[in-house]
């Protein structure tokens, strides 16, 4: 099952949340969705799903408007716990199993067991990660088609967000179609085979993760103090990026790496080398962010 | 069954009026046993078989019978008239105690006993087994709708405290999701009232076993019963449904409104007479009145005459006609507010 969003836009008053929003995620891949907070990752969510009315746009499941019938293949975890305080965990198995046709007993104790889940406890004693863990339970029970996962390892020690990824890759291979968001974008570039990266509510980037990597590099230069002059290095059209923390230069480069450094070389790197750009370069590259440390320059 | 949290919560609630019951049954229990006593037949054939007593009987010509018993032996003189379903006794007996004046009324039985010179009468009048309008019965569970319609009110509220995203991506539309959780609610109401009935029906049999009676009124009265929890209920869930943090201060300022708009109309209604600005706010406070379920269900006792009365004025068949208008607007009201909450 394919999803398709169409020119989506939310308002809230006069703040626009989700600006013009197109995205199109083909059936059987992961698509990941990452932007800073407050990007509008989790408003695109609830208006894919309904959950927000859209100011304007469309979103289409395999070219169909949602209808309450297409929840019956559709798993949704939210970002924040939403859970039942007074429910215990089997009680929130027993909503799912009276409410979804396809829930599968034998699939969501393996799971309360893979995440050491007790069943019997109530959700206002279960920690935030134990929350989550309860949350993915509930959605990979119900055997879906699509799985909308805004932030599916918040709060979950690393064994558990490892058993997180690998039931989204499981599910992946089985043909699901899997949105999810993370700020952990390590996890993403292994789950995920396309991305879109939102910045204040617009789509900055999108595309096929190898197909965003492919021909950019990073070109990295230590030098002996942080006193380097870069020579107008950011006007050159094959740099994309040009940021330097103390000592150290990172060149992200269309073309041309081996030229970029033997210029750094020359200009007195100790040490140089040419690397693969990761999906965090990528996404620090879309969204121009703030949080990197001394940025010099940004072609 | 995607109403399985309504489920939940609506078990829970009747789990507590069970609790309330339970308690309610065990005063009547203690009651029972604190007046424990032989009866007033079995005080009357005690009199007659005691040893020395000298009985007379007379048939009367309404069919009752007259019973003399002189007891010189005892000093004990009674007169006892005993027909179908009525039984008066006067009996003079010794008694210990210098001066003493009794007077007792409880249910079908008035019981007046005066002592002077250490000698007892008692005028006992006991009018047959009591006789039970189911109609009333049902409108006197109402308390216990009421008390569960609130535990339960404002469901739709209670998705709205964080939970919309597990209610909304279940497969079925919010009008469905909605109407499944009222019914269930509704449902769970009248089952509370139907145990309230039993329990007050059990308790009557620890006193005497009455008989059931039914006026013309009974399916006004049915429908009452019914209709007017689910409207209060249907009032706090429609003013509740948009209230993202939970229905819990909704269902405090309806109560207050529910007493304050009636009383303040009462008050008005005088002054209202003599002043322009008082008749204005009576007409706002007496038109709200209108939209109050509480409003319309009041009972009276005058006398042995037990009847509702509302405060507006209302008599009971078209109180029941605006109670289920106000349930089905106020019902209409929450699933058309359900429509457009967002997350």
């Amino acid at each position: 099952m394919s999803i398709s969003i169409e020119h989506l836009t939310k308002n809230y008053g006069t703040f626009r949340a989700v600006d013009d929003v197109s995205i199109d995620i083909p059936s059987g891949s992961v698509f990941g969705l990452l932007g800073p907070n407050g990007a509008g990752k989790t408003t695109t969510f609830k208006c894919m799903l309904g959950l927000a009315l859209p100011t304007s746009g469309n979103v289409t499941f395999d070219g169909k408007q949602l209808t309450p019938q297409t929840f019956q293949r559709l798993a949704y975890v939210p970002e924040r716990s939403v859970l039942y305080e007074w429910m215990t965990g089997a009680d929130h198995l027993e909503m799912q199993k009276q409410a979804f046709p396809r829930y599968n007993a034998a699939r969501a104790n393996d799971l309360m067991h893979l995440f050491s889940l007790d069943g019997r406890k109530r959700v206002r004693a279960m920690s935030k990660g134990m929350r989550t863990a309860l949350a993915v339970v509930m959605a990979f029970a119900i055997d879906p088609d699509i799985m909308v996962l805004d932030e599916p390892t918040s709060g979950l020690d690393p064994v558990n967000q490892r058993s997180v990824l690998k039931l989204i890759i499981d599910a992946s291979a089985q043909g699901k179609c899997i949105i999810l968001s993370s700020h952990q974008i390590g996890q993403v570039e292994r789950a995920a085979d396309h991305i879109a990266v939102l910045e204040r509510g617009k789509v900055v980037l999108s595309g096929a993760v190898d197909d965003l990597k492919a021909g950019s590099k990073i070109v990295e230069g230590i030098f002996p103090s942080d006193a380097v002059a870069l020579n107008g290095m950011s006007s050159d059209q094959r740099i994309t990026r040009v940021e330097k923390t103390g000592r150290i230069v990172r060149l992200t480069v269309n073309s041309g790496g081996d030229a970029f450094a033997a210029q750094l070389s020359a200009m007195g790197a100790q040490s140089v080398r040419i690397v693969d750009l990761n999906l965090e370069d990528i996404f620090l590259n879309a969204v121009d962010s703030s949080q990197t440390a001394d940025i010099v320059e940004s072609a | 069954m995607y109403y399985f949290v309504e489920y939940m919560r609506a078990k829970a609630a009747l789990r507590i009026a069970l609790i309330i019951l339970a308690v309610v049954f065990l005063a009547g229990v203690v009651v029972r046993i604190a007046v424990h006593g032989p009866t007033v037949y079995q005080w009357s054939s005690g009199l007659q078989s005691e040893p020395g007593a000298h009985v007379t009987r007379t048939q009367l010509p309404d069919g009752s019978v007259r019973v003399v018993v002189d007891n010189p032996s005892q000093r004990t003189h009674a007169v006892v008239i005993q027909g179908p379903g009525r039984l008066d006794m006067d009996i003079t007996e010794p008694e210990k105690k210098s001066t003493r004046n009794d007077v007792v009324s409880m249910g079908n039985m008035d019981m007046n006993t005066r002592v002077h010179n250490g000698m007892a009468h008692t005028v006992i009048r006991y009018h047959g087994g009591l006789i039970l309008d189911v109609g009333l019965l049902l409108v006197f569970s109402i308390p216990m709708g009421i008390i569960i319609g609130t535990i339960l009110a404002g469901p739709l509220s209670k998705e709205n405290d964080g939970h919309l995203e597990l209610a909304w991506t279940k497969p079925v539309s919010r009008e469905k999701y909605a109407l499944a959780a009222i019914g269930v609610d509704a449902s769970t109401i009248f089952i509370s009232q139907l145990c309230a009935i039993a329990v007050a029906l059990l308790g009557m049999l620890m006193f005497s076993v009455p008989s059931f009676t039914a006026t013309n009124m009974f399916l006004p009265e049915l429908l009452m019963a019914i209709f007017g929890p689910i409207a209060w209920y249907a009032l706090v869930t429609a003013a509740s449904t948009s209230v993202k943090r939970g229905p819990g201060v909704v269902i405090g300022a309806a109560w207050l409104t529910a007493i304050i708009v009636p009383a303040v109309s009462a008050a008005l209604a005088g002054p209202a007479q003599l002043n322009s600005v008082a008749r204005g706010f009576y007409l706002i406070f007496h038109t709200l009145t209108y939209l109050d379920p509480i409003a319309y269900l009041s009972i009276k006792t005058v006398g042995h005459e037990t009847s509702v009365r509302t405060v507006v004025g209302t008599d009971l068949v078209a109180t029941v006609w605006i109670l289920i208008a106000l349930s089905v607007g106020y019902i209409a009201l929450s699933v058309l507010q359900w429509r457009r909450v967002e997350a």
